[in-house]
């Protein structure tokens, strides 16, 4: 575990588990973000100081979740995230700021560039869906496991839905997953439709351990989940 | 590699770039070429210029102003060089100073600077120096602050010719690196119009260099044969796993690609990329382009990553399949399947590829 401290938007500690080399590096976090902070206001982006001797001063481009504070839905959207200058940067989107404190989701890997050599294949390893009950089945997955962390992206064709399951919870439970992973992901469970003046995707969180992904929809969440749901993250293991 | 003090300020017949040293007594004196250049490459003649315009900058100088920089000038004494200990008066140093100033992008300084930053040794990694790539990687340039990275090269004429270190001119002035990388390639055919040829002696001087300074003084010297394998770790030379704007072909009938910057790392095979694609569709569809960008080691490469789409658009979020054929058909291909598809979309991040 890596605890960030020093940052620019009047957060306060975040504690974050990581996998840490020179070329590739996985963060798992949330960040709690208050827009009215003046510190926070005052920011053209969200800064965190990494710790002295952090593996990667500089990365690629990665990615994070903002999740917002709507009450229900949590709309949010996909935020650009890299570090620089042995910080962890993050965009800074204004779009939900009214609706007061959100969570930024960090479920990352970064990478440096300017390799020069000869690759070798990603092994992928299989996934069953062990308790499907006919509310959950894969459309496409795609599951890499290494001896320090694990990727998953899965889309569907069955996924619950709230207008014909209602909240939950539901338990996803994976055959083959590893079973050391242990980590707080969120899920982007929007139709294909949106509604008028929707900005942002409908989003939850689920929580990943022991193989199982457990989450809910909040009361009166129509058009919560179904086939368009999908996920995509990187975990550290342990 | 070696330090010496830079040509500038040496005795006589030292030439960096377009300005000469010459020393009479126990000062040297700077000077444009006597003699023209036939050659006129754009370079030549943007430094050519640079050094004329200082020249004249130092007549329009107040009579306090030129005491300063004889005080400076003065003030760092003696140096040794190789025919004796010599001096640089204040003219000297201005028209020095500011030239280098000016090829950073600076202008004129007509004080003289309360404190010298001299030029520093610069660690350089692997260079290839094959007719095709003039390379430098891990360049350890810090970017963000007032350092710029100076080369200056000289490809010997003949194999008789066994000492061109007074004859090197500058190549390029880079503030910034491609992740420790410098390609000098088009750079180098400019200056010189010919590229570099096997076998041939290349000489290389490289120094780290304050901007705002403009106060060339120690640079490390390289001296290598052009070969197939690169100076320090013997390795042919293989590009980088990458797909540029300048690789692709962005505008089809139904879809533009208006931004794209893919790179692919060990780990062992992840991408980190950034592409941005209008379709001109309002269905889905998938978005091919062509490309050039990665070699016959690369197949078919897919990774799965989010992507949004832009505030005009409501920031939806989406899943990418981002696909690179590289065999018979050379495409890099996107389709969203997941989530709510927008006619305008970035998919960004850091990904697994799979196949």
């Amino acid at each position: 575990m890596i605890t960030l401290e020093l940052n620019n938007f009047g957060s306060g500690s975040v504690i974050f588990k990581n996998y840490q080399s020179p070329g590739l590096c996985v963060l798992n976090g949330k960040i709690t973000v208050d827009p009215t902070n003046a510190a926070y206001i005052a920011a053209n982006r969200l800064e965190f100081d990494l710790p002295a001797g952090f593996a990667m001063p500089r990365s690629a481009i990665s990615s994070a979740i903002l999740f917002s504070n709507h009450s229900k839905y949590h709309y949010g959207t996909v935020l650009k995230c890299w570090i620089e200058n042995s910080k962890l940067c993050i965009e800074k989107l204004t779009a939900w700021d009214a609706l007061g404190n959100y969570v930024i989701y960090i479920n990352s890997a970064f990478v440096t560039r300017g390799y020069r050599g000869t690759f070798t294949q990603t092994p992928t390893k299989p996934l069953t869906i062990i308790n499907s009950y006919g509310i959950f089945s894969f459309n496409r997955y795609c599951y890499v496991e290494t001896e320090y962390f694990v990727f998953l992206m899965a889309t569907f064709n069955d996924f619950p839905e709230y207008n014909f399951i209602g909240t939950g919870p539901f338990t996803l439970e994976l055959g083959g997953f590893a079973s050391d992973v242990n980590v707080e992901i969120p899920l982007i469970v929007n139709p294909t439709s949106t509604t008028s003046g929707q900005i942002g995707s409908m989003l939850t969180f689920g929580s990943l351990a022991n193989r199982k992904l457990t989450f809910s929809y909040p009361t009166s969440a129509l058009n919560m989940g179904g086939k368009s749901s999908f996920f995509n993250f990187f975990a550290v293991r342990g | 590699m070696k330090i010496l003090p830079s040509v500038a300020f040496n005795d006589f017949s030292g030439s960096a770039g377009q300005v000469t040293a010459r020393k009479v007594g126990d000062k040297t004196y700077l000077s444009t070429r006597t003699k023209h250049s036939r050659k006129t490459t754009p370079s030549q003649a943007s430094i050519r210029c640079r050094f004329g315009n200082t020249n004249i900058g130092y007549s329009k100088l107040t009579e306090g102003q030129r005491l300063g920089w004889s005080y400076l000038a003065s003030s760092l004494g003696e140096y040794a060089t190789s025919t004796g200990n010599t001096t640089i008066t204040g003219h000297n140093l201005f028209v020095s100073i500011n030239t280098f100033r000016s090829i950073c992008g600076k202008p004129i300084t007509r004080s003289a600077p309360a404190q010298l930053l001299p030029s520093r040794y610069i660690n350089v990694g692997d260079i290839w120096l094959t007719p095709e790539h003039v390379i430098f990687a891990n360049v350890a340039l810090i970017e963000g602050t007032d350092d710029v990275v100076l080369f200056e090269m000289y490809a010997a004429k003949s194999p008789a010719e066994t000492n061109g270190w007074d004859k090197t001119s500058i190549v390029a002035v880079v503030a910034s690196t491609d992740w420790g990388e410098v390609d000098l390639t088009k750079a180098y055919l400019e200056k010189f119009g010919i590229p570099i040829k096997i076998g041939q002696r290349i000489y290389i001087k490289v120094c780290k260099l304050n901007s705002e300074c403009g106060y060339v003084k120690w640079f490390s010297m390289h001296g290598y044969f052009a070969s197939e394998r690169s100076t320090l770790h013997q390795r042919l030379y293989i590009p980088r796993a990458k797909i540029k704007m300048e690789m692709i072909n962005p505008i089809t009938q139904n879809y533009e690609c208006d931004a794209i910057d893919y790179e692919i790392s060990p780990g062992p095979k992840i991408t980190s990329n950034n592409i941005t694609v209008r379709s001109l569709q309002d269905f889905l569809v998938t978005c091919d382009f062509l490309h050039n960008g990665l070699t016959d080691a690369f197949d078919f490469e897919r990774s799965y990553q989010y992507s949004r789409s832009p505030a005009e658009r409501n920031f939806f979020i989406q899943c990418m399949e981002v696909k690179v054929y590289n065999n018979s058909t050379k495409k890099i291909s996107l389709y969203c399947f997941a989530g709510v598809y927008t006619k305008h979309f970035e998919t960004f991040g850091t990904y697994f590829i799979t196949n």
